[in-house]
């Protein structure tokens, strides 16, 4: 039960840390969280549908469509994640939101979505290969769900954690956690194409494993965070610290206003 | 009209070199070795496979079980998801000399194997 218990909770570490960061953009634009269930619902749906069709898609692409798929989604994340980042520095700050609430809807909801069906097929499969096994199943079922209920937790301390923050360190902190989060989305994207031979594959630039180990409780947390790889690719790293400075320079940039002034006498709208 | 030319030729120069330079990359090597790993009633078979150091190599990973194992290794920076009775494959490497252990992760405790590059 112990094995059910982190199989599910590192799945659900991820994609918790992303929900909340989200709950907390929701309430920096000022939306109300109306939105929430139908990225909920449609994220669970989706896992559920991909795992019914991962064997096919698996066999795409001369047997890459698995890692494509995986790929994909983390870099329609990443995307979306950058999208929101940049919004939080127009809108909160300088009440000059790019695009309208629909949008700035539609950006949470497919961020959220994707994130939930990216880690929940996972979930779905790992369970679902246990539904033969009668026995084996009440133990896997109890252990994944208190690896959830742990998962949920964090994400449950991030956002009132977040919230908690003077408003202006808010508008701060959001941001960068955002800018990571889509960062180690970005990396892992590009490790599953190097797994799929899409991309060139290399020896790795460093081995941090001394330090902080890959299996270690802190090394699987950073891992949920940030994507925390211990032997990264040279390939691998610079796409992680190019889309961090990226997106910080460009949520940055977000913030100065027409006149090339920062505004820091901005009401957020919190 | 002419503003957009320069910027759009140029996004498809960048690419147009990109994908040359990668192709250049990946017909340069010879093609990678293979090697096949069965999982049977959760474990590997081989459970130690050794490859050439500094090279990839392709995994041909088929999961004889019915049920579904995912093959995972922190050392390789590699996961997959192998449904029952599929064949999945996996490029690791270029290698370091040294020992990589895999497990499958939905059965950590038999499912346990190692990469061997020398």
């Amino acid at each position: 039960m112990l094995s059910a218990v982190i199989i599910i909770l590192r799945e659900a570490l991820e994609a918790s840390l992303i929900v909340s960061t989200l709950l907390v953009s929701s309430r920096i634009f000022g939306i109300s969280n109306r939105w929430t269930p139908w990225a909920l619902v449609s994220g669970v749906a989706g896992a559920a549908i991909t795992a019914l069709f991962l064997g096919t898609i698996s066999e795409w692409f001369e047997g890459a469509g698995q890692e494509l798929l995986n790929a994909a989604m983390l870099i329609l994340v990443t995307l979306l994640l950058t999208g929101i980042s940049f919004c939080i520095a127009r809108c909160a700050r300088r009440n000059k939101c790019p695009v309208g609430i629909r949008a700035m809807q539609a950006m949470l909801i497919g961020a959220m979505a994707t994130a939930i069906i990216r880690e929940g097929t996972e979930i779905v499969i790992y369970i679902y290969g246990f539904s033969y096994n009668g026995q084996m199943l009440v133990p896997v079922l109890l252990g994944g769900g208190i690896g959830l209920g742990i998962g949920i937790s964090v994400g449950v301390l991030v956002y009132y954690g977040l919230l908690g923050l003077p408003a202006r360190y808010i508008l701060i902190v959001t941001p960068v956690l955002i800018a990571l989060v889509a960062s180690g989305m970005a990396s892992e994207a590009v490790l599953y194409l190097i797994q799929a031979n899409w991309l060139p594959s290399q020896m790795p630039l460093w081995d941090t494993g001394g330090w902080i180990s890959e299996p270690s409780l802190l090394g699987q947390l950073l891992y949920a965070l940030i994507a925390y790889e211990a032997t990264p690719t040279p390939l691998q790293a610079g796409v992680h610290g190019f889309t961090l400075l990226l997106i910080l320079s460009l949520t940055a940039w977000g913030t100065i206003s027409k006149d090339g002034n920062h505004d820091k006498s901005g009401r957020p709208a919190l | 009209m002419a503003k957009n030319n320069p910027g759009r030729s140029g996004i498809i120069c960048f690419f147009g070199i990109l994908w040359l330079a990668m192709t250049a990359v990946s017909t340069a090597a010879a093609a990678p070795p293979v090697i096949e790993i069965e999982i049977r009633g959760h474990l590997f078979f081989p459970s130690e496979i050794k490859v050439p150091a500094d090279r990839k190599v392709k995994l041909k990973v088929h999961n004889a079980d019915p049920t579904p194992e995912e093959f995972e290794s922190y050392e390789l920076n590699r996961e997959k998801v192998i449904m029952g009775g599929q064949t999945a494959t996996i490029f690791i490497g270029p290698l370091r000399p040294g020992r990589y252990p895999f497990f499958g992760e939905f059965h950590p405790e038999t499912a346990q194997g190692v990469v061997i590059a020398e």
